[in-house]
């Protein structure tokens, strides 16, 4: 499932997110690549929505990683501080990409390699002239999915957090 | 004669190593900042691989340092308090796990600081002697919040931002602009030498109800500005970029501390060091009969002699302490 959306304002943006959130499953990475004000947060908050979490997605810029409860657990990723999976690792989030359980987002995935090509979706956003933003979303359906014995079930407590 | 009550501080919730040793409640024995600008200015933001080693390599150091400049040794130490969120998860462990390893070897007790809480316990540092209630306005890289202080350790917040903080704002458009990392006191000094009426940028938030911030929008309306007009100057951009975030936190901690009947707005977090927002909220307090109170520069960006103040508060005046299987937080809030 390839397609490629023009989002005119932020609402079409956050609403392309909510329409990508039908698609998430468990165990599953999205990249979100853009420049900066490209509205990679604004889609976020999107995927948020359409994962019916309630609480407010804000920039996960300075923290690295933001986590939200909703039908998935939304792991919300940025990568534009770091710049290796060693580093990732440095600070505990390797574990998140992909995630055991719930959702990945990751913005600025394209400044760690490894992430994109282990992308299960991966987003480019790019400006057009006038203010309007080209969304292409591209399913990496030939990704070989490593086998996942514990994700049967959902009511497992979370893998333990540091 | 009763022994003094020491606590030893550790903050490493982002990129600043820090150590603190507090006497009684607000007596600072020592407060040493490994500042690691140097290290990060390099890579254009805060590095958490360089970050979360630094503090490895240099707490020991620094917690003997501050030891000796207190002239005490471990085994007069009362209690350990060391930031548990929010924060970076690797650095955090690092500065916990080596609060509870000394609070252990000593057998003294261990307590958790909520960093967001830290910072406005700055405050009490600062000014003993003018208590809550009053309104808190915490304005840092990662953080934008304002939050009714009823009393020490009870909270209320009132508004927070719903994307980027103020200071990831400064630092982002600072990017934009060529200002190596962190943007704050050279988009200052940048905005003296420009017109802030120069360009009409949005003031985000600022006549809506409630006391929630927004700056991504800012941030992407300087970018456009900048598409369409290359040449622009620098200054003047910073300018205008600067007073639109200075007058948006300045109307809405003057109109939170009003709405809540408060006559007091602390101001802390790195952001709070900004000449022109200490101008500006001087300027509307005065008009609105609200003292507007400033902690020093050194007690407002992440320290931890602020860390050490509010462990000493919760374990002196509320008796509280946590077990050693106190876990970070990197998401905790208020």
């Amino acid at each position: 499932m390839n397609k490629t959306i023009i989002a005119h304002d932020a609402d079409e943006m956050e609403e392309i997110g909510v329409d990508l959130a039908r698609e998430l499953e468990d165990g599953m990475l999205v990249s979100l690549v853009g420049p900066l004000g490209a509205g990679k947060t604004t889609l976020t908050k999107g995927i948020a929505k359409g994962l019916l979490v309630t609480d407010v997605v804000v920039s996960a810029s300075y923290l690295l990683e933001r986590d939200y409860q909703g039908r998935l657990v939304l792991h919300h990723l940025d990568a534009y501080r770091i710049g290796s999976l060693a580093e990732f690792a440095e600070v505990g989030l390797d574990r998140l990409l992909p995630p055991e359980e719930g959702v990945t987002v990751v913005e600025w995935p394209e400044r760690v390699d490894g992430i994109v090509e282990r992308s299960d979706f991966l987003v480019r956003i790019e400006f057009l002239d006038g203010g309007a933003r080209r969304v292409e979303i591209t399913r990496a359906s030939t990704r070989p999915r490593p086998p996942r014995p514990h994700s049967a079930g959902s009511d497992r407590p979370r893998a333990g957090s540091l | 004669m009763t022994p003094s009550f020491y606590t030893l501080g550790i903050e490493t919730s982002c990129d600043e190593t820090a150590v603190a040793v507090l006497k009684g409640e607000d007596d600072i024995v020592s407060n040493l900042v490994y500042s690691q600008a140097g290290l990060h200015s390099r890579y254009g933001g805060v590095v958490p691989e360089v970050a979360s080693r630094d503090h490895l390599r240099k707490l020991p150091y620094l917690v003997k340092e501050a030891l000796a400049q207190a002239g005490i040794g471990p085994a007069d130490l009362s209690l350990v308090a060391a930031t548990y969120g929010p924060g970076l998860v690797g650095p955090l462990l690092v500065g916990l796990s080596h609060g509870k390893g000394i609070a252990f070897g000593a057998g003294i007790p261990f307590l958790g600081v909520n960093h967001l809480e830290g910072h406005l316990f700055a405050h009490r540092l600062s000014a003993p002697a003018s208590p809550p209630p009053f309104m808190g306005l915490i304005v840092s890289g990662g953080h934008t919040s304002l939050v009714e202080v009823r009393e020490y350790g009870d909270y209320r917040l009132v508004g927070a931002t719903v994307d980027d903080a103020a200071g990831e704002a400064l630092d982002k458009v600072g990017k934009l602009l060529g200002i190596g990392y962190p943007a704050g006191a050279e988009l200052d000094r940048l905005a003296g030498e420009g017109d802030p009426r120069a360009i009409a940028f949005p003031r985000p938030m600022e006549g809506s109800p409630g006391f929630d911030f927004s700056f991504a929008g800012l941030k992407t309306a300087v970018l456009y500005h900048l598409r369409k007009h290359p040449g622009e100057k620098a200054a003047d951009v910073a300018a205008s970029f600067l007073s639109s975030v200075v007058d948006v936190l300045a109307a809405k901690g003057i109109e939170a501390t009003r709405r809540y009947r408060l006559k007091r707005l602390v101001v802390v977090g790195g952001v709070a060091a900004s000449l022109r927002l200490r101008q500006e909220l001087a300027r509307r307090g005065k008009e609105r009969s609200i003292e507007v109170a400033f902690p020093p520069p050194a007690l407002c960006t992440d320290n931890a002699a602020m860390i050490a103040s509010a462990g000493a508060f919760h374990h002196l005046v509320r008796g509280e302490s946590h077990p050693l299987s106190l876990a970070p937080a990197p998401s905790l809030s208020f």
